[in-house]
C-alpha cells in the first residue's frame, strides 16, 4: 500500500469516525412540537404518552392549562372556563385526574383536583390572606397528590388524598422544599431542597423519612422527575451557565447532560417510552414544547 | 371640528360610552412651551439627550438578585447560588447571567433607600417615581413630567411616554404620582402598551384596538374608522383628555411617530434577542423611543404590582413563592431583555447620550417571611445606573452582612435619583427652582 493509498484510507477511516461520532446528534435533533413561542411552563405527558397537559401565558394575565394530542399536534385548553391563572398540571396514571394549581385571589394560589370523569373539582385550600399551593404531583397508585406549601418561614412537601381532607406533612426542614415527585413504586419521593444552602436534589421514603442529598453544586438544582422504569432522574441544573436539562442515575451517579444551547431548557417530563423527555426551550426569544432524546 | 375616540366614563346614572377626542385648529398642544422659551430650551444641549427609566414595579428583592448574601443565616440568603460578573469581587445570584457578563456596561448602587412611611405600593410607588410621599398634596411631578415641562414638545412625538397597557396600579389602586401632580395634568406620561408580540397598544384610544400603527395605511382610512365612533362631547370634565387624544391622533397621522412605534420594522433577530415577552418587546419600543429622542421613557415591568392577580400580568410583589417567581419568569425575562436594551443602546452609538436608570420603588425584607417569600423592605435596595456620563463596571454602596441596610457608600433616596436625572436631562438646579420641584434634592456625585 502506497504512502497516498494509506492517507487516504486513513482520511476515509477518520471522515467514518466523525460521522459516526456525531451522527447521534444528528439523528436525535429536538422534535419541536408548538410553535406559537408563547411562554410555556409545566408540561406532562397523560394518556400514555400519547398527549400532553401544559401551562401557557395565554396574555399576560393568564396562564390557561392546554391538551395536546402528539398524533396531530392539535391543542386545546383543558378547562374552557378557567377565568383565573390554572397553571402546574400533574396527571395521575391513569388519566382520569388532573391536579394544578389554581389562582383564587389576589396572592392565593390553590392545588385543584379534577375529576376529569365525573366532572368534579375539588381544592386543596391556601389559608386566608396571601397562601398558596405548588408543584402537586400524583402517587404512582393515584390515591394521593402530593404538593408544596409554606409556611412558618419554611416550604414543606404534603401530600392529601384526592378529598382534600388528611393534608400530611411529608417534610420538616429549614429552607424551601419543592418540586416532589414519586418513584413509580411509589416508595420513594425525589425532590428539591435548599436546607443545605442552595437547591439540591434529594430522595426520601415516601413517608418523608430518611432523605438523602444527590447532588452536590454550588448552582441550583432543581425540578427533579423519576424515569418510567424508575433508574434514572431528570431535572434541572444551572451548573453550566445557564438552565439545562441532566440525567443521573438515581442514586445520583452517571449524570449526563441532556441540552446544549445556551438559551433556556427548563421543565423536562419523561415519555412513557423512558426515552424521551419533553422540555420547554427558548429559541430566538421564544418558548415552545420539544421532544428531546435521552443519552 | 371633529370630536373622535371613545372610552368609558362613570355617570350619576352608570357607565356610559362617549367620544371626546375634539381636533380644532385652535387647540394648543399639550405639552407646548412659548416660542423663545421652546427654542432657548432646545438650544441646551442636555448631558441625556433620552433618560429611560426602567421601573420594576412591585419591588424585586435585592438578596436574590443584585445582592446576595451567601454567607447570611440560612433564613435571610435565601436558595440562590451565586455567580462572578466582569466586574472583579462583584458577584450576583446565577438568575442574572447575562447581566453578570456586562456588569462593565453599568453601575450598581446597593444603597438606595426609599421612605419608610411609604412603604406601601401606591405610596411607595409616588415615591419612587417624584420623589416625595403623597401628602401633602398637591402631589410631586413624576421625573418625567418636570422633564416633560423643561423640553417641551420639540419633536415629532411627546416627551414622555410611559410604557404600559394602563396606569400603574396596586390592587386596583392607582399610584398618584405617575403623572404631572402640580405641574399639571398637562405634564402626564403618553401612554403605550406593547404585547409580547409586539403590538402597540394605546389605552387611550381604544378605538384603535387591533389597529396597530403599521396598518395604519393613510389618513383618510383612520379618519374613517375614528368617524364611525365619534359621538358629542358633553361634559367639561372631560376635556383634560382632550390633549392626549390630540397628541394620540397626531402621532398616528405622522409617519415618522408611527415609524417609531412599529416594531415590525424591527428584524426578527432583534426581536428575538430582546424575548418575546411582553416586557422584551416593550423595551425594545423603549430603544425605538430613544432614537426618536424622545426625553423620558418610562419602562414599566408590568402595569401591575402583584406576581399572582387575577385580571393583572405577573409583576414583582412576591409576598409568595418569591423565589421560584424569580427564577421562573421575573428574572428570566429581565435578564434577556434589559441586557438586549443595554447592547442596543452600546453597539448603536447611544449610550453616551442615554441615561438608563432602573430601580423598584423599594427593596424586599432580607429575613425570609412566614410564607417563606420576602415582604416589602424600604431600608436597602438596589438601582442600576448606564449612560450619559455615568462611570460604568462599579458598584457603589453596601450593605450589612444581612443586606438590612447600607453601611457604607452613598445613601440614595428616591428624590436623589430624581435630581440626578433631572440634572443629567437638562433641568438645572435653577430650573429645578423655578418650577418648585425636587426642593433639597443633590446629585448622586459617585456615580461619574
Amino acid at each position: 500500500m502506497s504512502f497516498f493509498d494509506r492517507k487516504r484510507q486513513y482520511l476515509v477511516g477518520s471522515v467514518i469516525l466523525l460521522l459516526l461520532g456525531t451522527w447521534p446528534c444528528c439523528a436525535e435533533e429536538p422534535v419541536r412540537l408548538t410553535t406559537d413561542g408563547r411562554l410555556k411552563a409545566t408540561p406532562v405527558f397523560t394518556q400514555g404518552g400519547t398527549e400532553l397537559v401544559f401551562a401557557v401565558l395565554e396574555n399576560p394575565k393568564l396562564f390557561r392549562l392546554m391538551t395536546m394530542r402528539l398524533a396531530d399536534r392539535s391543542v386545546e385548553p383543558l378547562r374552557q372556563a378557567a377565568t383565573t391563572a390554572e397553571f402546574e398540571p400533574a396527571c395521575s396514571r391513569d388519566g382520569r385526574y388532573c391536579a394544578f394549581v389554581r389562582q383564587r385571589g389576589a396572592l392565593s394560589l390553590s392545588v385543584a383536583i379534577l375529576d376529569k370523569q365525573s366532572d368534579t373539582l375539588v381544592e386543596v385550600l391556601p389559608p386566608p390572606g396571601f397562601a398558596g399551593l405548588r408543584s402537586p404531583t400524583f402517587s404512582p397508585d393515584n390515591s394521593r397528590v402530593l404538593y408544596s406549601f409554606a409556611d412558618e418561614n419554611r416550604q414543606q412537601i404534603f401530600s392529601t388524598n384526592l378529598q382534600a381532607t388528611d393534608p400530611q406533612k411529608l417534610t420538616d426542614s429549614v429552607g424551601i422544599n419543592n418540586w416532589p415527585n414519586c418513584s413509580p413504586d411509589g416508595k420513594e419521593i425525589v425532590f428539591s431542597s435548599s436546607r443545605d444552602g442552595n437547591f439540591e436534589i434529594y430522595l426520601m421514603q415516601c413517608d418523608g423519612s430518611n432523605a438523602q442529598r444527590l447532588t452536590h453544586n454550588p448552582l441550583q438544582d432543581i425540578r427533579p422527575r423519576f424515569s418510567p422504569d424508575g433508574k434514572q432522574i431528570v431535572f434541572v441544573g444551572h451548573r453550566d451557565g445557564n438552565s439545562e436539562i441532566y440525567v443521573m442515575d438515581r442514586d445520583g451517579t452517571n449524570l449526563a447532560r441532556v441540552t446544549h444551547h445556551p438559551e433556556r431548557d427548563d421543565y423536562p417530563d419523561w415519555h412513557t417510552d423512558g426515552k424521551r423527555l419533553v422540555v420547554v426551550s427558548e429559541r430566538g426569544g421564544r418558548h415552545d414544547l420539544y421532544l428531546v432524546s435521552v443519552p | 371640528m371633529l370630536d373622535i375616540g371613545d372610552f368609558r366614563s362613570r355617570t350619576c346614572s352608570g357607565v356610559t360610552r362617549r367620544s371626546f377626542l375634539r381636533l380644532g385648529s385652535s387647540l394648543p398642544m399639550a405639552w407646548a412651551l412659548p416660542g423663545s422659551l421652546q427654542k432657548a430650551r432646545a438650544a441646551e444641549t442636555p448631558r441625556a439627550k433620552s433618560v429611560l427609566f426602567v421601573f420594576l414595579w412591585g419591588a424585586p428583592s435585592q438578596l436574590d438578585t443584585f445582592d446576595p448574601k451567601p454567607d447570611a443565616p440560612i433564613e435571610y440568603r435565601g436558595p440562590f447560588g451565586v455567580i462572578p460578573t466582569r466586574t472583579p469581587g462583584v458577584h450576583f445570584t446565577e438568575l442574572l447571567p447575562r447581566m453578570a457578563t456586562r456588569s462593565d456596561r453599568f453601575t450598581l448602587v446597593r444603597s438606595n433607600v426609599a421612605i419608610s412611611s411609604s412603604s406601601g405600593h401606591p405610596k411607595g410607588g409616588t415615591v419612587a417615581l417624584t420623589g416625595f410621599e403623597e401628602q401633602p398634596e398637591p402631589v410631586q411631578p413624576n421625573f418625567g413630567s418636570i422633564i416633560a415641562k423643561h423640553r417641551g414638545h420639540t419633536g415629532y412625538l411627546p416627551p414622555f411616554f410611559s410604557l404600559a397597557s394602563g396606569k400603574l396600579t396596586a390592587g386596583g389602586e392607582y399610584i398618584k404620582g405617575d403623572g404631572g401632580g402640580k405641574l399639571s395634568t398637562a405634564h402626564d406620561p403618553f401612554m403605550v402598551g406593547c404585547s409580547q408580540q409586539g403590538e402597540v397598544d394605546i389605552p387611550t384610544l381604544k378605538v384603535l384596538q387591533g389597529l396597530a400603527p403599521n396598518r395604519i395605511s393613510d389618513r383618510k382610512a383612520l379618519l374613517n374608522l375614528l368617524d364611525k365612533q365619534r359621538a358629542q362631547l358633553d361634559s367639561p370634565a372631560l376635556r383634560k383628555w382632550q390633549r392626549t387624544y390630540r397628541s394620540a391622533y397626531d402621532l398616528l397621522m405622522n409617519p415618522k411617530a408611527r415609524g417609531a412605534l412599529d416594531l415590525t420594522r424591527e428584524s426578527p433577530a432583534t426581536r428575538a434577542r430582546y424575548g418575546h415577552s411582553q416586557f422584551g418587546q416593550t423595551a425594545l419600543l423603549a430603544r425605538r423611543l430613544v432614537e426618536a429622542e424622545v426625553p423620558y421613557i418610562q419602562l414599566n415591568y408590568s402595569r401591575d404590582v402583584d406576581a399572582f392577580n387575577p385580571g393583572y400580568e405577573i409583576g414583582w410583589d412576591t409576598h409568595i413563592y418569591n423565589f421560584e417567581l424569580l427564577q421562573d419568569q421575573l428574572c428570566p425575562t429581565f435578564d434577556r431583555a434589559f441586557t438586549a436594551l443595554l447592547d442596543d443602546l452600546y453597539d448603536r452609538g447611544l449610550i453616551d447620550q442615554t441615561l438608563v436608570v432602573c430601580k423598584g420603588e423599594f427593596g424586599r425584607t432580607p429575613k425570609i417571611n412566614s410564607r417563606a417569600a420576602r415582604d416589602h423592605w424600604t431600608n436597602s435596595y438596589f438601582s442600576i445606573w448606564a449612560g450619559a456620563g455615568v462611570q460604568p463596571g462599579r458598584v457603589i454602596g453596601e450593605t450589612d452582612r444581612l443586606g438590612q441596610a447600607p453601611r457604607s457608600g452613598p445613601i440614595v433616596t428616591p428624590l436623589r435619583v430624581g435630581t440626578t436625572i433631572a440634572e443629567l436631562a437638562g433641568v438645572s438646579t435653577q430650573a429645578r427652582a423655578e418650577m418648585r420641584v425636587l426642593d433639597g434634592g443633590t446629585v448622586v456625585d459617585e456615580l461619574f
